[in-house]
C-alpha cells in the first residue's frame, strides 16, 4: 500500500502508520501503535520525526532482520491492546516463547536492540531456563559456542546434586554418542583437530572409569545406583580386556591420546599445573559434572595412581606438544587392562587403527575400517 | 566379543534415540540438527548475557563462564553476587579456583552446612577479589587468623562481614583487620568467643567509625570497657546485640545511651546485671537529645529512636522503669501485632503496655460500661 493509495480511504479505516527498514534493506510499514510499544521506534518517531513515509524509513538495528521484526511485532500487536487480562498475556507469552533455541536467541538480541524489555525480559528467562542445570558441552552444542578454552581456564568439575543418577547415565551416554558423530565427521580433516577430538572421548571413558577419587578436587559424594553401574561395568568389562589384549602394540595415535588423556587428569589434580592441552578438561569437567555420584569404581589402586601421576608430570615437563614414548605405551596398556576398564565402542575404533602402525592415523584406510568397524558396531 | 558389543551397542542407541527425541521435545529442537553454524550468538551482548545469567543458579553461572572465551570473560567481568552456600564437601577446592576468575565480585555467600573453608581460600579470594563489599564467612570452623590478616590487606573496601560461629579468630586477629576495614559497617562476631574481647571491641571502636550494626551475641568476654569504647567509638551504631554477654552493666547501656544518639534495636537477652537505672538513662537521653536529633534527622523516618528492645531475663528491672522506657520511644509495642518490647522470663513486667495496646483496652472497657 502506497502513500498514494492511503490518501483515498475512507476515514473509518485511517490508520497511521510507520515505515520501517530492516539491515538487509526491505522495507515495511507497520500500524502506528503497534510500532510505538517499541521504545526505540517511539524514540525516532518523537525526537526525530522519521517513520512518516518511505523515504524517510526508520532503520532498525542491524540485529533486527525481517522474520524477527515480524515476530516482534506479532508481540508489539498482542500487548499493545490495553483491554488484555493479565492471564491472558501470560498465556500469549507462554505460547510465543515456544520456538527453537536459536530463533529464541535471535529474537532476543533484537528485541534487546529496539529496547523492548517485556520481550527482552521474557526471552532472557526462557533462555536462563534452557542454559540451568546443563554442562559446558551441552551449552556449547545449544547454542553452537566454540570451544576456545585452554584446559587450565576450564574450571573445576562441580558437584551435582540434585540429578537422577539414571539420567545422567543416558546423558553421559548421549554425549559420548555426540562425541562419536562429531568425531567420524572431523576424521576427514586436519590430524591435529582429530588427535584433539579423540582426546577428549578417551579421557571421557577414562576420567568414566577413573572416577577421579583422588585426583580430582570437586567431587564425589553419594553412591546411589553404584550396583547398576558396577554391573554395565563388569559387563563390558570381558569385552573390553579382550580388545585390549589384542593389541599389543598400541599406535601412536593412542599413545598419544592416552597420554594426552592421563595428562589430562593429572592437571586437574595439581593446581597450578598448566598444559597447552585443549579440551582435554573439557570433558572431565563434562563427566565429572554428570557422574558425580560416585557411583562408578573408586577403589583405584593407589600405586597406579601414583604411576600415573608420576608419568604425567612426567610429560607435562616436556614441552606442551605430546611426545610418545614406549615407556608410555605399556603404561597405558597396564593402566588400562589393571583397571578393567570400561572400554565402548570407540576404543575398539582406536585400537583398530593400531593394525596400520602408521604415523597418520587417520588415513583413507583408516576410514574404510573405521566405518567397517562403526557400522558392527551399530547392529 | 562382538556380540556382546552389538547387545551393548543396541542398549545405547535405544537410549540415544530416546534421548534425541526428549531433548528435541524440551529444548525445541536446538540440538537436533548440525546444520549451518550461526555466528551472531557469539557475539551477544555482554549486558544480555549477564543478564541472562543473573537469572540462573550459582552453580550454572560457574558452569557459563566456562562454556567459552566470550562468556567467560562477560561473566567474569561482569558477576557481582556469588553464594556458595550449596556446596556440601568442596567449597574450599572451588573457591581457590574461582577466586581468581571472579575479581569483580562484590558479595560472596561462603555460609556452610559443614565445615569446608580453609584459609588458603581466604588468602586466594583476598589476592584477587578486592572490590570484595559483602563476606559471609560464617560457620567457618577451620578458619584461623592468617584469614583475617589477608582480608585485611586483600579487602580494604569490606562493609560487611559475617564471621559468626568462626571459634577460632582471636583478637589479635580482628584488632589487625579493624585498622585496616574502617569502611565495615555491619558486622556479626555472633559465637565468636576468642575474637570478641574488649581489647577488639577497643580496636572497633577506634578504626571502624562508621560502623552501624554489631552483633555480639553469646561472647561472654565482652565487658563495659568494650562495649564503653564501643559507643564512644561508633557514633552510628543503630543496632546492637549484646545477647548472652552476662558481663554487662549497666554502665555499658549508659554509655550507648549517650554516644549512639541513633540506636535503633538493642539486645539485652540474659544481661542480669542490668537494673532500672539502664532504662532510665536510655530514656533519659532520648528526652535530652530530642532537639538535637531532629536537626540531624530532618524528615527521615527513624526520628522514633528506639524501635526494639529485648531484655528477656533481665529479672532485675520493675514495671515502672521500663514503663517509662516504652512510654518515651513510641516505636516500643507490646501489642500482639508490632511486638518489639521482648520481656520473656521477666514475670514482674507484664503489667507494661504499649500505648496501642492500652488504647484497644480502655475502649473494650467503654463498651463493655455502656452495655450496662
Amino acid at each position: 500500500m502506497s502513500e498514494v493509495d492511503m490518501a483515498v480511504i475512507k476515514p473509518e479505516m485511517m490508520k497511521s502508520y510507520i515505515w520501517l527498514h530492516t539491515a538487509d534493506g526491505s522495507i515495511q510499514q507497520v500500524e502506528q501503535e503497534v510500532a510505538m510499544f517499541c521504545p526505540m521506534i517511539c524514540h525516532e518517531v518523537i525526537q526525530k520525526g522519521m517513520g512518516s513515509s518511505k523515504n524517510y524509513a526508520i532503520s532498525l538495528p542491524q540485529r533486527v532482520n525481517p522474520a524477527m521484526l515480524s515476530l516482534i511485532l506479532d508481540y508489539c500487536r498482542f500487548h499493545q491492546v490495553p483491554g488484555r487480562s493479565n492471564k491472558e498475556r501470560k498465556s500469549f507469552d507462554e505460547k510465543f516463547i515456544r520456538m527453537d533455541t536459536k530463533r529464541l536467541c535471535e529474537l532476543t538480541s533484537a528485541a534487546d536492540s529496539l529496547q523492548l524489555k517485556p520481550l527482552v525480559d521474557l526471552t532472557s528467562r526462557a533462555l536462563a531456563r534452557i542454559i540451568e542445570g546443563k554442562s559446558p558441552e551441552e551449552i556449547r552444542e545449544i547454542f553452537h559456542l566454540p570451544d576456545d578454552l585452554t584446559e587450565e581456564e576450564k574450571l573445576e568439575p562441580l558437584k551435582n546434586t540434585t540429578d537422577d543418577p539414571r539420567i545422567r547415565l543416558l546423558n553421559r551416554l548421549y554425549a559420548k554418542k555426540r562425541k562419536e558423530l562429531k568425531e567420524r565427521q572431523k576424521l576427514k580433516n586436519i590430524e591435529v583437530e582429530e588427535e584433539r577430538v579423540d582426546d577428549r572421548s578417551v579421557d571421557d571413558l577414562l576420567s568414566f572409569i577413573n572416577g577421579d577419587n583422588g585426583d580430582s578436587k570437586g567431587i564425589k559424594n553419594s553412591k546411589s545406583k553404584k550396583k547398576n553401574r558396577r554391573r554395565k561395568d563388569q559387563q563390558k568389562n570381558t569385552s573390553a580386556n579382550e580388545a585390549i589384549k589384542n593389541h599389543n602394540k598400541e599406535p601412536n595415535g593412542l599413545n598419544q591420546v592416552c597420554c594426552s588423556a592421563e595428562v589430562g587428569q593429572t592437571v586437574r589434580a595439581g593446581v597450578g599445573a598448566t598444559s597447552n592441552l585443549h579440551d582435554v578438561e573439557d570433558d572431565i569437567f563434562d563427566n565429572k559434572n554428570e557422574l558425580d555420584d560416585g557411583d562408578i569404581d573408586d577403589e583405584i589402586d593407589p600405586a597406579l595412581k601414583e604411576k600415573i601421576d608420576r608419568y604425567c608430570s612426567y610429560e607435562l615437563r616436556k614441552s606442551s606438544k605430546l611426545t610418545v614414548s614406549n615407556e608410555v605405551t605399556m603404561e597405558v596398556e597396564d593402566f588400562a587392562r589393571r583397571l578393567n576398564s570400561d572400554w565402548p565402542e570407540r576404543m575398539q575404533e582406536i585400537l583398530s587403527f593400531g593394525h596400520e602402525r602408521k604415523p597418520v592415523h587417520f588415513s583413507l584406510n583408516g576410514n574404510g575400517s573405521l566405518r567397517r568397524y562403526a557400522n558392527s558396531e551399530q547392529r | 566379543m562382538i556380540g556382546e558389543e552389538k547387545v551393548r551397542s543396541e542398549d545405547l542407541n535405544l537410549c540415544f534415540e530416546k534421548l534425541m527425541m526428549v531433548a528435541a521435545g524440551n529444548s525445541g529442537g536446538g540440538v537436533k540438527r548440525k546444520g549451518a553454524v550461526i555466528t551472531e550468538w557469539k557475539d551477544i551482548p555482554m549486558e544480555l548475557l549477564l543478564r541472562i545469567v543473573s537469572l540462573v543458579d550459582d552453580r550454572t553461572a560457574i558452569v557459563a563462564s566456562g562454556v567459552c572465551s566470550g562468556w567467560r570473560d562477560a561473566i567474569c567481568l561482569g558477576l557481582t553476587h556469588l553464594c556458595l552456600s550449596w556446596c556440601r564437601k568442596n567449597m574450599n577446592n572451588l573457591v581457590l579456583s574461582l577466586a581468581p576468575k571472579f575479581t569483580k565480585l562484590l558479595t560472596l555467600v561462603l555460609r556452610q552446612e559443614n565445615p569446608q573453608l580453609e584459609d588458603t581460600a581466604v588468602e586466594t579470594i583476598a589476592k584477587f577479589c578486592h572490590d570484595l563489599q559483602d563476606l559471609d564467612l560464617s560457620k567457618s570452623f577451620k578458619l584461623g587468623d592468617h584469614s583475617l590478616y589477608a582480608l585485611a590487606h586483600g579487602c580494604p573496601n569490606l562493609t560487611k562481614l559475617n564471621i559468626s560461629g568462626c571459634t577460632s579468630f582471636s583478637d589479635e586477629g580482628l584488632g589487625y583487620l579493624t585498622q585496616f576495614c574502617r569502611k565495615l559497617k555491619i558486622l556479626n562476631l555472633c559465637g565468636c568467643v576468642k575474637a570478641a574481647t574488649d581489647c577488639a571491641l577497643q580496636a572497633i571502636g577506634q578504626n571502624c567509625n562508621m560502623l552501624q550494626s554489631l552483633n555480639l551475641g553469646w561472647c561472654d568476654n565482652v565487658g563495659d570497657l568494650g562495649v564503653m569504647s564501643l559507643a564512644y567509638g561508633c557514633p552510628d551504631l543503630r543496632c546492637l546485640d549484646l545477647c548472652g554477654c552476662v558481663r554487662i552493666t549497666d554502665d555499658s547501656v549508659i554509655a550507648l545511651a549517650n554516644g549512639c544518639l541513633h540506636l535503633r534495636s538493642l539486645g539485652l537477652y540474659y544481661c542480669r546485671n542490668i537494673t532500672d537505672r539502664a532504662m532510665y538513662s536510655l530514656a533519659h537521653s532520648r528526652v535530652k537529645n530530642k532537639a538535637s536529633i531532629w536537626q540531624s534527622m530532618k524528615g527521615r523516618y527513624d526520628e522514633e529512636g528506639l524501635r526494639s528492645l529485648n531484655i528477656s531475663q533481665c529479672t532485675a528491672l520493675t514495671p515502672s522503669a521500663v514503663q517509662a522506657l516504652c512510654d518515651t520511644f513510641p516505636a516500643l509495642h507490646t501489642c500482639s501485632g508490632r511486638h518489639s518490647l521482648v520481656m520473656s522470663g521477666c514475670l514482674n513486667l507484664t503489667s507494661v503496655h504499649c500505648a496501642c495496646a492500652v488504647q484497644s483496652h480502655r475502649t473494650l472497657n467503654s463498651i463493655l460500661h455502656t452495655a450496662h
